[in-house]
């Protein structure tokens, strides 16, 4: 049994799908981040996953036990959950100990109990120096910590998060969401969290459900969605790729495929066990850090000259734009690769490995 | 996973039935509660109107006919009210608007010195009933006894004075009523207006002076015309002020014309059929309103105010600045004057020396062989409960509303908003004649007093809060359901104490319009009943000028201090948010 279970779940809003028949499950401990650009749903599931929005079909269940369906409606006090807001929605009125003892007091817990579980879990996320200050006293950066630790001191079955760190600065949110990764590792809680940043997703996931217009496109770990990208919209959405249309030749050595490309001539690429027709239509797309620049000619499949056409030196990488052919081709390597100057001419290649093919018709 | 599309069928109309049945079921008490509030203020509001019009179209005996207005429009005098009436609430507007607007410009936009001093003076004037202004400008410019008359003729030898007992005088007094209504609607959007309008068009040539007036003016059209034409309807619906000196005047206007057909011999139908006209002009008024507001009637909250940068209209400053002290002397000081002056005098138009002097007419509030005690504790509980009242409903509504997707909440804003323009006297027309007979027979109590002006004065306290609700996030609820806290219980443990402030100004600003009402307690108003601008009213009926100064100086210094408080609660709110 899982923790969490989705089982075909839609929402509709005046007549617009918002989630269109997702399934989902979580297992415990895991913490799965649901990956996607605003207005792809992500939010909605949240939402239908903590009670505040009631699911046009389909079942949610939590340990088992429907929490929402055709039938049934939980309210989303009693699902045994907590949840960490993007406006962090901590209670001006209150303190930070009795934003968190609230909850637990509702739950009839004497006050000594209250205050040591306030008083640890503030600990837990290092303000307990703060228990007496209003949230109007506190930076960004501690309202997030007091929202995870008010979310956390009710020992919820499911945590969830929505886009906790965007209402922080650059600095802090690369800082906050490699702390909230270690804090749900050591604390083993199952946890659902949106967001549509990738780095964020990739730092705090177990899997990734990526999403795009109300469904789950692909699920997988981090490597999964950015080497084994099941569709279309998630080789294009996770990192960078150079996007070639295809045609299928027929079968090549170690587990490859032959391509035509109109653009970059034949190519040799992974099959990755997958069966694809000859002569079928395909994508193609490579990954602008696979592709390797060398001054000198080499030898053998996927080796192509080019000259740069663009050149931006970022700090550690050097981001280039090389055409090959008439075909522009954007590649990332490392800046101490060499120098390279605009109109240099220059060499490239590409493992058939790094290489992923894609039917069309996904 | 992948691509997998799954079929998604739409749920049967029984289940969907189901689910919503479910839902309220589950939330129980909220929907009792919800219920309940609906069912109140829909009642409050619609029951008189329903009345008012049914009565208009039936015939003593009950069958339905146009009789009624045909009567009342061939009843002698009422076609001649209702021209005074336009006419008057016309010039009411131009009068304010040529007032109001080099003010709300100068206060806003210009170097003028003392535009603090200015705003505050104006807020008197807006606390300030019509019916007090009327009496001080007949203490004032009375034709013989009056101040102002007196003094020109031992003066300068002037023989006859001007008289305010004439349709231009009730424009005058109207005039210095309503015109803080346009200064502080056109100031207020001139404060929030975006500064780098005018900027541009500096950039693009134009002088300080033209670029002020020639960009922001047109800008803030749309609360120009919103609120002439709030001061229309104002000075439509007003009762007190033509009352007062229509009376002596010997002319009517719309609401004394109302006023008498209520009076002995009473004849109900025609009173109904004379207030449909006021209705009428009302809706198509806030109809206007609407239009020229178009879509911006909610952008209050602006973005982070930029100061604008004053333009310096060099000696012009000083001519703006004579202008508005004039009208704030006229409006603010000279009606305060002659009020206390009156009100310590032992009779009215005797001379101010020592022998003269007394505090009979305040001691009179606190004896208990005339009205007066009564007519303050009436006065303090009326407000009091109507203003509790009140913002309890909005606060349920407003949720409603603000955080429901139930269908009907435009229609439900509509009822809640609806009453805000609508003279007092037509609505109380519909609360008596609705309230005669069991099981309503609450005409003749108290009670009714808290049902009419709950029904009239709603709509301020639903505009409170509601701002108060648009501004709290969702969230702070939602992380108050995710602890653990119910529906109610979140209410009552996040959403009240955060929105305090706001409904303790909504209170406030309940309790200080209801303080002074007086065109709609004219009518419900028994002996028992009186409150204290009933009891001005009595003493201006019986020409005890004196003691209706007196009643008329504590009332302004009680919603002088409702207001005060307000500004506080309301400065305060600001912050918090």
């Amino acid at each position: 049994m899982s923790k969490l279970e989705i089982d075909n779940v839609s929402m509709s809003f005046a007549g617009i799908r918002a989630v269109n028949g997702v399934s989902l499950r979580v297992e415990e401990g895991e913490t799965v981040v649901l990956l996607g650009s605003s207005g792809c749903g992500k939010t909605t599931l949240l939402r239908l996953i903590a009670g505040f929005l009631r699911p046009t079909s389909g079942a949610i269940r939590v340990n088992g036990k429907v929490v929402a369906s055709e039938a049934i409606m939980v309210p989303p006090e009693r699902r045994s959950l907590s949840m960490v807001f993007q406006s962090y929605a901590i209670w001006p009125h209150k303190t930070v100990a009795e934003n968190l003892s609230y909850g637990l007091r509702l739950r009839g817990l004497d006050k000594i109990t209250t205050a040591e579980k306030v008083r640890v879990a503030l600990a837990t996320v290092q303000m307990d120096a703060y228990a007496d200050r209003y949230s109007a006293e506190l930076s960004g950066g501690q309202q997030q910590r007091v929202a995870l630790a008010r979310a956390l001191v009710l020992e919820p079955e499911i945590l969830l998060f929505d886009e906790p760190l965007s209402n922080l600065d650059a600095a802090l949110r690369e800082h906050m969401r490699f702390e909230i990764k270690a804090l749900l590792t050591k604390l083993k809680i199952t946890s659902i969290y949106v967001t549509h940043d990738q780095n964020e997703a990739m730092v705090v996931a177990d899997r990734i459900a990526v999403m795009n217009n109300g469904r789950i496109e692909q699920v997988g770990s981090a490597e999964d969605v950015y080497y084994r990208s099941e569709t279309d919209f998630v080789a294009k959405f996770i990192g960078l790729a150079n996007v070639f249309d295809a045609e299928v030749l027929g079968p090549a050595d170690n587990n490859c495929i032959r391509l035509r490309t109109p653009g970059l001539g034949d190519v040799l690429a992974t099959s990755g066990n997958r069966h694809f027709k000859d002569g079928s239509a395909v994508k193609l797309y490579i990954r602008p850090e696979n592709i390797r620049i060398s001054p000198q000619a080499g030898s053998g499949e996927n080796h192509r000259r080019g000259q740069v056409m663009r050149r931006s030196f970022l700090g550690a990488q050097l981001d280039l734009l090389i055409d090959v052919g008439g075909t522009a081709l954007r590649v990332v390597g490392p800046s101490a690769a060499g120098e390279r100057h605009v109109d240099a001419s220059t060499f490239l290649s590409f493992d058939p490995a790094d290489c992923l093919v894609l039917t069309t018709n996904q | 996973m992948t691509g997998v599309t799954f079929p998604t069928k739409a749920r049967p109309l029984h289940l969907r039935a189901l689910a919503i049945f479910e839902d309220l079921r589950q939330e129980w008490l909220r929907t009792i509660i919800m219920v309940a509030a609906v069912g109140i203020v829909g009642w409050l509001v619609l029951y008189p109107l329903a009345i008012l019009f049914n009565l208009g179209l039936h015939s003593r005996t009950g069958a339905f006919t146009f009789d009624n207005y045909i009567t009342v429009f061939s009843e002698p005098g009422l076609v001649s009210a209702l021209v005074n009436s336009i006419v008057i609430s016309a010039g009411t507007t131009v009068a304010s608007l040529l007032i109001a607007l080099p003010m709300a410009w100068a206060v806003s936009r210009t170097t003028m010195p003392g535009k603090q001093f200015i705003r505050l003076a104006v807020l008197i004037a807006f606390v300030m009933p019509n019916f007090i202004t009327a009496i001080a400008w007949i203490l004032l410019a009375g034709p013989n006894a009056g101040l102002l008359n007196v003094f020109m003729r031992e003066v300068f030898g002037v023989a006859k004075g001007w008289s305010v007992f004439s349709r231009g005088g009730l424009i005058l007094v109207l005039t210095f009523s309503f015109y803080p209504l346009i200064f502080f609607a056109s100031a207020a959007a001139l404060d929030n207006m975006d500064p780098s309008y005018e900027e541009a068009a500096q950039m693009a040539g134009a002088s300080a002076w033209r670029g002020s007036l020639g960009i922001s003016l047109p800008l803030v059209m749309p609360a120009i015309v919103s609120s002439s034409i709030f001061v229309f309807l104002e000075a439509m619906g007003a009762f007190g002020a033509p009352a007062a000196i229509g009376n002596a005047a010997y002319f009517h206007t719309l609401t004394t014309k109302i006023y008498e057909l209520f009076s002995y011999p009473p004849r109900f139908e025609l009173a109904a059929a004379a207030a449909t006209p006021i209705i009428a002009f009302t809706v198509l008024g806030l109809m206007l309103q609407r239009y020229a507001t178009g879509r911006r009637r909610f952008n209050v909250i602006s973005a982070k105010p930029k100061v604008a940068r004053a333009v310096d209209i060099g000696i012009g400053r000083w001519i703006l600045f004579a202008f508005s002290m004039l009208v704030i002397f006229a409006s603010v000081a000279l009606p305060l004057f002659v009020l206390v002056r009156t009100s310590l005098l032992s009779r009215w138009g005797l001379p101010f020396t020592w022998q003269n002097l007394t505090f009979k007419n305040y001691a009179a509030l606190f004896d208990t062989s005339t009205i007066l005690p009564r007519a303050v504790g009436n006065s303090l509980m009326v407000s009091a409960g109507t203003a509790s009242i009140c913002v309890v409903l909005a606060l349920v509504i407003v949720w409603l509303i603000e955080r429901t997707k139930l269908p009907g909440r435009a229609l439900l804003t509509f009822i809640c908003t609806v009453t805000f323009a609508f003279p007092g006297i037509a609505l109380a027309v519909g609360f008596v004649l609705g309230y005669r007979e069991p099981p309503l027979a609450l005409y003749g109590t108290i009670w009714l007093f808290f049902i009419a002006f709950t029904a009239h004065r709603f709509p301020f306290a639903f505009q409170f809060v509601r701002n108060g609700v648009k501004q709290l996030s969702t969230e702070l609820e939602e992380a108050g359901r995710m602890s653990g806290a119910s529906w109610t219980r979140t209410l009552v443990d996040i959403s009240v104490p955060l929105l305090k402030s706001g409904m303790m100004a909504a209170w406030m600003m309940v309790f200080a319009v209801t303080l002074r009402e007086l065109s709609m307690a004219v009518l419900l108003n028994v002996r028992g009943t009186e409150t204290m601008p009933i009891a001005i009213f009595n003493f201006v009926d019986n020409g005890t000028f004196e003691s209706a100064a007196a009643v008329s100086v504590v009332l302004i210094a009680m919603s002088i201090l409702s207001v005060a408080i307000l500004r506080r609660i309301a400065g305060k709110a600001q912050m918090e948010v």
